[in-house]
């Protein structure tokens, strides 16, 4: 009993931590939803307001939930065509070349994103080498500051949160269940489809949710290379709490966000679940 | 021959892939070091534009104000973390099992919706405390989110092999301080360094939340870069990136390296 008692008391420091400074807070910007901006910029609660959501028509948000909808897409299923070769391609390597080339790939999963994005800013912008070698084939003359230049910024930082978890989900199939495969005269595409794929299913769901959920809240990235006037819910939401001292719909937007990665995660899990039966 | 094409067209993503990823890096650090202010014209070598960094004091400030962010909420995280971490081990009951699944939250959790529910937070308790937006909110911040990478990092190598462990110093008398002296902490001590180095690279790369509770004059590095790229292509900023971006490579080679030591045990 005296033993628990220790045991629970390591616990403690953290979890009230964590309840103080991260749940409370939480649970507060639920209540800015129901207030509403006064003309100083601070939030009035004096009774239950309903502005925010009224607001969320009135400022055309629901285009941009579209527009970010679609990039964040877009950049999962970019990454999951160029990523799941890649994870296959390790997989296949001998160990060394394996080792290495994760190496290669957890290198940038945990560099600076800032400075990553600005690389890219350089490649993009006037001049730039992609701009220059797009401009043979078409006529551009900056890709700075469109749409374009943002899904390649998001594929560009999030790829590796596709390729790692395919990798590891990956390396987890039993080489026999290919040879018996094989054996019993499945073609390679069969064997791909019936074993490797299907095996690698909760590796790929992994990948989707990591590239998606970043995607979709993504403010960095549209900032640097769409600019201040793309708009993106995370811009829209910083936008709202810094300049335009908007906290109400500021805060209603950014629990959207939060409802599309808690069905992201929920779908992860059902998969989950799933492959353990 | 079919099989031939395949495989090829296997290795060409591959290394269409390393290009894509690696191009944009080494291209921005061969940049840092070119004379001319243009990025399209090279004239030649220098380290002119690291000098001007070391003269660049709002630059110093901005540095030293992420070190002792990123130092102060390393040690706490870890405090906090480890301390969740072993307590999940040890007490199997509704509440850890809820602490499992609500852990992953912090990670997970967009960083602008983490910095807007912080900065509203800290604005309502300057209502009744004297707490002004700074460096210590910007602390309790990165706390905050890091505590889960840590206890999920250390959580990992709390597996049966140390219960038995554990249980056999126990029967052999040891109280409960030597167990966790002798026993659990050399045994998770990898994981230990590593979510140190983890949640040190995290807190002094993070821009969103910092940029929402940061007050004047406790601007962090990468809030103040943020800036500067916005404005635009500059030596300057080629130079600063480059530094922050080798500084994080050093770390998270650290962390491979430590990680990777430990697997092979």
């Amino acid at each position: 009993m005296k033993l628990r008692r220790f045991n629970v008391l390591l616990g403690l420091p953290g979890v009230i931590f964590l309840t103080l400074f991260f749940l409370t807070p939480s649970l507060f910007i639920f209540s800015y939803i129901f207030g509403t901006r006064t003309p100083t910029g601070k939030t009035a609660f004096d009774r239950i307001y309903f502005d925010s959501f009224r607001q969320l028509l009135e400022f055309d948000v629901f285009p941009i939930i579209i527009k970010s909808f679609n990039t964040a897409v877009i950049v999962t299923v970019i990454c999951l065509l160029i990523g799941y070769p890649f994870a296959y391609q390790i997989r296949k390597f001998s160990n060394t070349m394996k080792y290495f080339s994760l190496f290669l790939i957890s290198i940038p999963f945990l560099t600076n994103f800032l400075a990553r994005t600005y690389a890219w800013k350089i490649l993009v912008s006037k001049n730039g080498l992609l701009t220059r070698l797009l401009s043979i084939f078409t006529n551009v003359d900056s890709l700075l500051f469109t749409d374009f230049a943002v899904i390649l910024g998001m594929v560009y930082v999030y790829l590796p949160f596709m390729i790692l978890p395919i990798f590891s989900s990956l390396e987890n199939i039993d080489d026999h269940l290919l040879e018996s495969a094989r054996d019993l005269y499945a073609n390679p595409f069969k064997t791909f489809y019936y074993i490797t794929f299907k095996l690698s299913l909760p590796g790929v769901i992994a990948g989707i949710v990591l590239t998606f959920i970043p995607s979709l809240g993504a403010y960095i990235i549209p900032q640097i290379l769409g600019g201040s006037k793309a708009m993106y819910l995370g811009n829209f939401t910083v936008l709202q709490y810094i300049q335009a001292s908007n906290w109400p719909l500021g805060s209603l937007v950014s629990l959207i966000i939060l409802v599309f990665m808690g069905l992201a995660i929920n779908v992860l899990f059902k998969f989950e679940g799933q492959k353990n039966l | 021959m079919k099989s031939l094409n395949r495989h090829l067209g296997l290795k060409l993503n591959y290394v269409f892939v390393l290009i894509f990823i690696y191009l944009p890096i080494f291209l921005m650090i061969g940049l840092s070091f070119n004379d001319s202010k243009y990025f399209n014209q090279w004239t030649g070598f220098t380290f002119k534009w690291y000098r001007q960094l070391f003269d660049n004091q709002n630059l110093i400030s901005a540095f030293n104000n992420s070190l002792i962010v990123a130092i102060s909420s390393t040690i706490l995280s870890l405090i906090f973390g480890f301390g969740i971490a072993l307590f999940m081990f040890r007490v199997k009951s509704k509440f850890s099992k809820s602490i499992e699944k609500f852990i992953y939250v912090p990670i997970v959790i967009p960083d602008v919706t983490m910095a807007a529910m912080m900065l509203v937070f800290f604005v309502f308790l300057s209502n009744f405390i004297d707490l002004k937006l700074g460096i210590a909110t910007t602390i309790i911040s990165h706390t905050a989110f890091n505590i889960s990478f840590v206890t999920v990092l250390i959580g990992s190598k709390f597996t049966r092999k140390l219960k038995v462990l554990e249980e056999a110093a126990a029967d052999l008398y040891a109280n409960n301080l030597q167990v966790i002296k002798h026993i659990t902490l050399p045994f998770v001590m990898p994981a230990i360094l590593a979510s140190l180095i983890l949640s040190f690279i995290l807190s002094f790369d993070e821009v969103v939340i910092s940029m929402f509770v940061t007050g004047p004059g406790s601007t962090t590095l990468p809030v103040y870069v943020f800036s500067m790229i916005k404005k635009g292509i500059t030596p300057v900023v080629n130079s600063i990136s480059s530094l922050m971006l080798i500084f994080s490579l050093i770390l998270v080679s650290a962390v491979l390296v430590l990680s990777g030591k430990d697997e092979l045990k």
